[in-house]
């Protein structure tokens, strides 16, 4: 039987915002809603809008089935996928919802530092953070986590490193719960996810993570009290931006419960059209187990960025000759892309906890909300989108209004363009040239791979986080520029 | 060479269809398949290494899957490359093993150019089609 393309039920709901209501496939248990403008809808592929349907059929899913500004398709989820399932009315708890990179994110580091003191430094030190924090395939960080030192990080996470020297107590305020989640269960890792990642820790790892210096230029800042709030608060002001996840840890953990709810779903009655949807209830065994399993991976990748800023510094300092507390190294923040989070969530009045998925998409707490360090209550939650080496990132902040996608927000630009047609149409070493032209600075571990990361491949990162604030899911606080990039 | 790459269903990551005359043949495809996602050369590295490993699940799909995970751990815990040469397939109603015979290969980023990591072998789309003499699989690789 010929099944209709469920994007011919798309309709516009506002000028940022579009539904595939919940009768246009059957199983479909809540709406669809696909955030962007026209030409940003437009540009979405086929696959997505199944994606974000299939999505809607999860059990326990409330309200709607999300896919942000900068979504794109992916596996199970789009990328930019949200969903908030109530684990007491069965709600599940699906690997394909967050993906194998668990807790893939970003953190901003502030300098005291000016483009003009800079300048003609930028290769030197691109040249120096390339040697000293290891990327690409194969590479091992300097610390090797076993045993119950690794059961120990697992729960930990930033904090782990912080009490051994890599790093200041203060960082942990500016991280996304505090650098570590509650719930992580070593003993639900397998021997093969501890083992797999033992050495990579401290690792920037490949494709599409990275490592950047930018510049945030006065023309830039968008919002300039909250901007000084965050930490930006002088013209030109150098920033290092740190795209990293839990590495092979979190890879191997989402592979092994993906094979366990794929042989435990139908226990559950749970069929889903895609395998990559495969789940548990958040409360049974496998489902339990999962949680607290991802929840280590996700400790994992706090600790991971935080090794890596740790080097940053390091280099900074033998650089300039100036401690970092002299350079101004601080962390603005560090949030999460590739999460299930219990959160609590209004809905009609009432408040729930839930289980919030978020694929390739960044939690944008609003203004008052707990969970956001003092220093930044009174504007939200900082948000980083991070964007091509070409095009350059944001900062944003989180909004009241965010609460229509249980406060998420885009996560980055989003691909437009297949790897493949990426590696037709870019060459790696032409590409580094003429950013280097421009004043952009790249180092790579493999030219290939720089190619797939071309900015041509993405969309507009103007458009994507135009359409997140029209939507009203953040407020834009400065643009950021790329002036030296470490690629993985 | 018999795998290709196929574009339109992931932008994101990259899907592969891979096919060969029979089963084992077809696990050995898959090897070379995910080796050529990753790296940029096809010669092995001098110092290159014979071994075998054996892999089960409960089903051929199942273990195709399970065989290329068992690629990539050894990529990422020994800092393996390994690449099947051979591969014999058995299955019955209990389940499925492959037993494989490989090269491989220490990580030596002198010799060894990358493209590009990967993280996972999704279940996206996965199937394994047994269709007259021939063999062929649809694997999306997370990278």
């Amino acid at each position: 039987m010929h099944m209709a393309k469920i994007r011919e039920n798309l309709r516009r709901i506002s000028e940022y915002c579009c539904e595939i209501p919940a009768s246009a496939r059957k199983g479909m248990r809540v709406p669809a809603r696909i955030y962007g403008d026209d030409a940003l809808v437009a540009s979405m592929d086929e696959a997505v809008f199944e994606q974000v349907a299939n999505v809607a059929m999860l059990p326990g899913i409330r309200k709607y089935a999300l896919c942000m500004p900068d979504g794109h398709s992916g596996y199970g989820f789009p990328i930019g996928g949200v969903a908030a399932v109530d684990p007491d009315e069965g709600g599940v708890i699906s690997p394909g919802g967050i993906g194998f990179d668990i807790n893939c994110g970003i953190r901003l580091m502030a300098t005291s530092l000016t483009l003009p003191e800079v300048k003609g430094e930028i290769p030197a030190l691109v040249d120096r953070l390339f040697a000293r924090v290891p990327s690409g395939v194969g590479a091992a960080g300097e610390l090797v986590l076993k045993g119950s030192k690794l059961d120990d990080a697992m729960t930990k996470g930033a904090g782990w490193a912080v009490r051994n020297g890599y790093g200041e107590p203060e960082d942990l305020e500016y991280c996304e719960e505090n650098g570590r989640v509650d719930g992580a269960d070593p003993d639900a890792v397998s021997q093969k996810a501890r083992e797999r990642g033992k050495n990579q820790t401290g690792t920037l790892g490949s494709g599409n993570h990275f490592l950047e210096i930018q510049v945030a230029k006065r023309s830039g800042v968008r919002d300039e009290k909250t901007a000084r709030a965050f930490g930006i608060d002088r013209d030109d002001q150098i920033v290092v931006m740190i795209h990293s996840g839990s590495r092979a840890t979190g890879h191997q953990i989402a592979t092994d419960y993906l094979r366990l709810f794929l042989s435990v779903q139908r226990r559950y009655g749970l069929d889903l059209p895609d395998r990559e949807l495969a789940c548990a209830p958040l409360y049974s065994d496998e489902g339990r187990a999962y949680f607290g399993a991802m929840n280590c991976a996700i400790n994992i990748a706090f600790l991971n960025r935080q090794l890596i800023m740790h080097r940053v510094r390091e280099v900074f300092a033998e650089h300039f000759k100036k401690s970092p507390r002299e350079l101004g190294l601080r962390l603005v923040y560090d949030v999460c892309h590739n999460t299930a989070k219990l959160e609590s969530h209004e809905i009609d009045g009432k408040t729930h906890k839930l289980l919030v998925h978020r694929k390739g998409a960044t939690r944008a707490f609003g203004p008052g909300m707990r969970d956001i360090p003092d220093r930044y209550r009174a504007y939200g939650q900082p948000v980083i989108v991070g964007g091509s080496m070409e095009s350059g990132s944001y900062l944003c902040a989180g909004t009241a209004s965010a609460g229509q996608s249980f406060f998420s927000t885009v996560h980055g630009s989003g691909r437009t363009m297949s790897r493949t047609q990426a590696k037709k149409m870019f060459n790696g070493r032409d590409l580094q040239r003429g950013l280097g032209e421009r004043g952009i600075h790249i180092r790579t571990a493999s030219f290939s791979g720089l190619a797939e990361e071309a900015g041509g491949a993405y969309k507009d990162i103007d458009a994507v986080v135009g359409a997140a604030v029209g939507a009203g899911l953040c407020a834009p606080v400065a643009r950021l520029i790329p002036l030296g990039n470490v690629k993985g | 060479m018999t795998f290709r790459q196929i574009d339109d269903i992931t932008s994101a990551d990259i899907a592969l269809e891979i096919s060969a005359d029979s089963d084992g043949a077809l696990f050995v495809e898959a090897g070379a398949a995910l080796r050529s996602v990753m790296l940029e050369v096809a010669e092995q590295a001098p110092g290159a290494f014979e071994m075998t490993f054996e892999v089960g699940a409960e089903s051929i799909e199942a273990l195709l899957h399970s065989f290329m995970d068992e690629l990539l751990f050894y990529k990422d815990s020994d800092g393996l490359l390994v690449t099947p040469r051979s591969a014999e397939v058995d299955c019955d109603d209990s389940g499925a093993r492959v037993r494989c015979h490989a090269l491989a290969e220490k990580i030596d980023h002198a010799f060894h150019r990358f493209i590009v990591d990967v993280k996972a072998v999704t279940m996206h789309r996965f199937s394994v089609r047994h269709e007259g003499d021939r063999w062929t699989a649809t694997v999306v690789l997370d990278v």
